[in-house]
């Protein structure tokens, strides 16, 4: 067979080792975007080139090109950081990125809005604070999460441990993040550096990983091409033996192509904490030898595992690893969600008084100075004062961690000041997430984040009607397809499918471990609402109790549920 | 008739010896006068040979060309023109003296060798002055040479200076008064004071060009005689030809605008500037006859403008003026209405207008009232302080007066009171070599406050805002020989450029695009942010894809805490535009004049540094720059 590899790979493999034309980009005073193929080489650095897309028209009719700006998104694996830490992502967020930080569905945070000429004053102050944004994005291991887990502290630490081992094992090896951003000094083989893990042209497709702490699935261990389970003794629920190892999970899809789906990932087996790392890189060369090179939309590892078969890849994997994997452990998740408010840790300080943790609740995860809520004011104070850490978590909020008695009140005196809790928000609000969309993303179809508050309110009202105003749903809106809020895993998803209209999909379940079924296809606001409202009917007065609304419609064959999504996710 | 003005002021000869001599010639035809002449100087040459080749410090007679004669002792009309007005009337003055027999040599100081200033016996200089009192780009040789230490002493020469400037600038006149107090002191002889002209300058010059000619008509005449060779000067006469003159000739701005009716049509206007950029700048395509107007690229267009309607009717309401009542404007009896619209000045307040607006009292009409004494005390201080005056003057329009001055008086005393309207020139954004009945121009909006009443720049206003797309408006040519492309297609060129000032580099790339030319541009531009006002930012991609430009630089002054410009830039990369100066670039600049002083000062600076050479040096290498037509500049 001869098949010309596509032209990402092509750019990879000239790129010197990631470093591609981006000097010369940054330097061209003529434009404020990069040269197109520096784009691609970008994204391993941590940003991509966007554009305010409200403003094109208006802008080519004044022979100005787009309104170019960047986003660059940080490697902060488990999503924790310092209170000076925060301090310095606050400050840079406020003098170079229009005075907004936002946290991702992915545990980290992200700036919107960057110009070409601020990019390394960004990488620069992140450096001097100790965050970088290596594989921010790009064919590369991205950010890896971990379960933020403040009740179940003392297993956390060392879960926690293996999230940065992890991320650190899969970074690359090039200089040119260094040498682009940082020093600027060409070392010897500048451009020829070995890259073990990865080769001269990194990964077939972008490669996310995520460890999940039951009972808590808030990192949607499924939908990461590699997840690994905590599996706690029994005996002793403190002390770690190992973790169940998962490949092959992911949300992106294109619409209309129906080879491409969801997948949530399968089962590899067990191995013990000592394993991790040979069994992460052997997942990780064996997607960039089997990976397909070709057609970027079957690059993610689900469609490699898809075409060779679980048993195949996993024998891959101990080849390569050099071990077997030990049988599954069992497992339980109840929930996909946050746990706002307060939560008491296991591990007690000297006075033998556990630690507490305030989950705050920041809607979309978009923190900026609004009127009547400083939100990033709020948090630059509780950073001034607080001890402990902060912990974004996988559903764009943050946890102000590590809290004494003694501190409690003074912390969430300033979180309620500066309208950072969630009291008052429905649970339907409170267990949304959003992806950001227009104007910037390039890939958005429709609106997203700005939108979705404006649509949960009218949703809100009409739970109520339906006497459901306290219900539990996992309701989840992107903008397009490629589902950074993962709302394939959503009992109620809407994915963007142009101006005003979304795919309307039904039947998670909750917890992340049951894709969802497309119901409508391309509905604006209105049908929207009122598909909502017939099932919202139907749901108060059928429900068996204690029931979700993503049990309902599947137990009721609303739709059918999902169990093998290369067959029946678009059947 | 000339010797019966000549005095014993104006000439070496005594009240008696004049008499004699009058008498001598009464009644001798041209013929005799002639050979009178030749005799006279033949019989001065053979009497006193050393005293003439004593009083000169150009002693190269004899090796010169017959067109170079050691003393030129023939009537020089120099003039250093920025906007054409020097120009126009030193047109009309060469004019008024061949009517009178007399054969000017008319010269730009731009193509003036300044040493051969050693030579000239009776010079009449026509100067403006621009911005912060700066001479006009092609009188800088002349007037630095004068100014330096290799000035020649002057004693043989007789000379006037003229002035046209804008008393409502600090430095009012500045450049002419410094011709003349410099000539002065190098021992020259001034046949007239000096006379400054203000923005309506037409009468103040017209009676400086009848007397300045009879004066000049008496030297030429004791010149005459004292010619070695005996032969009227005259024939030696070497007028530069101005291919440029025919359409410009005769320009002034007391001219009604039909005297120039070209006509353009408005094709396109569409903005370049984001809503929330600082300034709003327009991009406007005119549609012309090619046949009518031809232009080269660095050319300017003169625009003729309506004054803004709410305006004019708010300058009838505010001096209770009927707009129908019959005005005089120039030649043409026309609606007071009218003339407000087309003819005459209400955006620019100029300080004599204040002036004689505070002359006013009401006993010019019957039966009214005197207008307040607070006001009429008011306006008289204001007009004892110059730098107020100026300052209040600048910062208003004429509508702005009336109402904080409210006088009564009659709508032929308003007319008379109000500068004509002059058309204002903006630089062509394009070139015919690409589009040939079109001509762009590059508008900025005037926008500001006068208290809190919003005023607009009357051209930009009407460009920007005002005119319909396809209405047609009236412009000329205001052609700018001292702003051209290098000829040779392969020389490299450097395009710095600050606001609107991009404009006429816009013709340029358009120009050698077309030509095919191969020679390497570098654009440096500077305004305030790029994402608001990278104007023609398409265009210069564009032009960089087809190779047609090698370079850009940037300096966006409100995209970083400190303020960056242009001359920031240029002194960043010093030494590449070293480089390009070295290996032939033509530099030019465009845009306000500060932005000029501060590029000259930023190129002296590098040229030094590259240079390894000192301030004068350096200096003296941009002068050779701008002597050879590399460096050249539009400020405005």
């Amino acid at each position: 067979m001869k098949a010309e590899v596509n032209e990402s790979e092509l750019i990879k493999s000239r790129s010197r080792r990631l470093r591609g034309t981006l000097a010369e980009s940054l330097a061209d005073e003529l434009t404020a975007a990069i040269d197109p193929a520096d784009t691609q080489i970008g994204k391993f650095h941590g940003f991509y080139q966007q554009d305010d897309r409200d403003h094109r028209a208006k802008r080519r009719e004044r022979w100005l090109e787009p309104e170019y700006s960047f986003m660059l998104r940080a490697r902060l694996p488990g999503g924790i950081c310092t209170p000076a830490q925060w301090l310095a992502i606050d400050r840079i967020g406020r003098e170079l990125a229009q005075g907004s930080v936002r946290l991702t569905t992915r545990q980290t945070f992200q700036y919107h809005g960057i110009p070409k000429q601020d990019l390394r004053g960004v990488i620069q102050g992140m450096h001097q604070a100790l965050l970088d944004s290596i594989g921010g994005c790009g064919d590369i291991n991205r950010n890896v999460m971990c379960n933020p887990n403040p009740d179940a502290s003392l297993l956390h630490g060392e879960v926690y441990d293996w999230a940065q081992r992890i991320s650190e094992h899969l970074l690359p090896q090039t200089r040119a993040y260094h040498e682009l951003w940082l020093d600027g000094e060409r070392l010897d083989g500048s451009g020829e550096e070995a890259e073990p893990v990865y080769g001269e042209t990194y990964l077939p497709r972008k490669f996310k990983t995520a460890i999940a702490v039951p009972p808590n699935n808030d990192v949607d261990v499924y939908a990461n091409d590699l997840g690994f389970i905590a599996i706690a003794d029994p005996a002793e629920p403190t002390r770690l033996l190992g973790f169940n190892c998962l490949a092959g999970g992911g949300m992106g899809t294109t619409h209309g192509d129906r080879s491409t789906f969801p997948r949530l990932s399968d089962e590899l087996g067990f191995v013990r904490p000592d394993q991790v790392l040979a069994v992460a890189e052997a997942v990780v060369t064996a997607q960039r030898d089997f990976g397909d090179r070709v057609d970027r939309t079957h690059a993610r590892l689900k469609y490699t595992i898809e075409r060779m078969g679980v048993a195949a890849f996993r024998a891959e994997v101990e080849r390569r690893a050099g071990l077997t994997f030990a049988a599954a452990r069992p497992v339980a998740f109840t929930d996909h969600g946050d746990r706002y408010g307060w939560v008491q840790g296991q591990d007690r300080d000297l006075d033998q008084e556990g630690r507490w943790h305030l989950t705050l609740f920041v809607e979309n995860g978009r923190l900026q100075d609004l009127p009547g809520r400083p939100l990033l004011s709020g948090l630059r104070a509780i950073a001034e004062a607080h001890q402990g850490d902060f912990r974004i978590t996988p559903n764009q909020n943050l946890i102000v961690a590590g809290v004494p008695a003694a501190e409690k009140g003074r912390i969430e005196a300033l979180a309620r000041e500066h309208g950072l809790l969630a009291a008052g928000h429905s649970p339907l609000r409170l267990g949304a997430i959003a992806c950001v969309a227009l104007p910037t993303c390039p890939k958005a179809m429709a609106e997203s984040e700005r939108y979705f508050p404006h649509l949960l309110t009218q949703v809100e009202a009409l739970a109520a009607r339906h006497g459901l105003e306290q219900q539990g749903m996992v309701m989840r809106m992107t903008g397009c397809p490629n589902g950074c809020a993962r709302p394939f895993l959503a009992e109620i998803g809407l994915v963007g499918k142009g101006p005003g209209t979304y795919n309307l999909l039904l039947g998670g379940n909750g917890t992340g471990t049951r894709l969802n079924k497309p119901y409508r296809d391309n509905i604006g606001e209105a049908e929207i609402l009122d598909t909502l409202d017939t099932l919202f009917s139907r749901f108060a007065a059928e429900r068996l109790p204690a029931e979700r609304l993503g049990d309902f419609v599947i137990r009721t064959g609303i739709v059918s549920p999902v169990t093998d999504a290369a067959r029946d996710f678009h059947d | 008739m000339a010797l019966s003005q000549l005095t014993a002021l104006t000439s070496p000869l005594e009240e008696g010896q004049l008499a004699a001599l009058d008498q001598a010639l009464t009644g001798l035809s041209t013929t005799q006068i002639a050979w009178v002449s030749g005799y006279l100087a033949a019989h001065s040459a053979l009497l006193a040979p050393a005293a003439n080749s004593g009083r000169m410090a150009a002693p190269s007679a004899g090796l010169e060309p017959a067109t170079e004669p050691a003393l030129s002792g023939g009537l020089k009309l120099l003039y250093g023109s920025q906007t054409g007005n020097a120009q126009g009337l030193a047109e009309t003055l060469a004019g008024l003296a061949r009517a009178r027999g007399m054969q000017p040599q008319l010269v730009s100081m731009g193509d003036y060798r300044a040493r051969d200033i050693g030579r000239e016996r009776l010079l009449l200089i026509l100067v403006s002055t621009h911005g912060e009192g700066e001479p006009p780009e092609s009188a800088l040789d002349l007037f630095n040479y004068l100014h330096g230490k290799r000035a020649p002493r002057l004693e043989a020469l007789r000379f006037a200076v003229l002035g046209l400037g804008d008393s409502s600038y600090e430095h009012f006149c500045a450049t002419a008064k410094a011709f003349d107090a410099q000539l002065r002191s190098l021992g020259a002889h001034p046949l007239l004071d000096l006379q400054c002209c203000d923005i309506s300058y037409q009468d103040a010059a017209a009676d400086w060009s009848a007397r300045a000619l009879d004066l000049a008509d008496q030297v030429i005449g004791e010149l005459a005689g004292q010619r070695p060779d005996g032969a009227p000067q005259r024939s030696e006469a070497n007028v530069i030809p101005l291919h440029w003159a025919r359409s410009f000739g005769t320009a002034t701005t007391n001219a009604a605008p039909t005297n120039h009716p070209l006509v353009a049509r408005l094709l396109e206007r569409r903005p370049l500037t984001t809503a929330d950029a600082v300034s709003d700048v327009h991009h406007l395509a005119l549609g012309i006859e090619p046949g009518a107007l031809q232009f080269a690229p660095g050319d300017a267009l003169g625009v003729w403008f309506r004054n803004e309607p709410t305006l004019v009717e708010a300058v009838l309401s505010a001096t209770r003026l009927d707009g129908d009542a019959a005005v005089t404007v120039g030649d043409t009896e026309i609606a007071l209405r009218e003339a407000l619209s087309e003819r005459l000045e209400l955006t620019r307040l100029h300080p004599t207008l204040v002036k004689s607006w505070s002359g006013i009292t009401d006993s010019e009409l019957n039966g009214s009232s005197k207008p307040n004494t607070d006001s009429v005390t008011d306006l008289a201080a204001l007009c004892e302080d110059g730098a107020r005056l100026r300052q209040y003057a600048g910062s208003r329009q004429v509508i702005d007066l009336i109402e904080d001055h409210p006088r009564r008086l009659d709508a032929t005393t308003l007319a008379a009171l109000l500068q004509p309207l002059s058309p204002r020139l903006y630089s062509i954004a394009s070139s015919q070599a690409e589009i040939d009945d079109e001509v762009h121009l590059t508008v900025s909006l005037l926008r500001y406050l006068v208290g809190d009443q919003r005023r607009l720049g009357g051209a930009s206003g009407f460009l920007a805002q005002r005119l319909d797309e396809d209405a047609v408006l009236r412009v000329e040519l205001k052609p700018n020989p001292n702003f051209r492309l290098p000829s040779n297609g392969d020389t490299p060129i450097v395009m710095i450029g600050a606001g609107t000032g991009i404009a006429p580099f816009r013709a340029f790339l358009q120009e050698r695009a077309a030509r095919g030319d191969r020679g390497r541009a570098w654009l440096v531009f500077g305004n305030r942010h790029q994402r608001r006002d990278f104007l023609y930012q398409l265009d210069w991609q564009a032009h960089r894809q087809r190779g047609q430009l090698t370079r850009v630089s940037t300096a966006f002054s409100r995209d970083q805490a400190g303020k960056r410009y242009v001359q920031h830039r240029l002194l960043e990369q010093g030494r590449d535009l070293y480089g390009w100066l070295r290996e032939g670039a033509h530099l030019y600049v465009c845009g306000a004049t500060a932005m000029g002083q501060a590029v000259q000062e930023a190129l002296r600076a590098l040229i030094e540094r590259e240079a390894s050479c000192d301030r004068e040096t350096a200096q003296e290498h941009l002068d050779t720059l701008r002597r050879d037509g590399r460096y050249q500049r539009d400020l405005y």
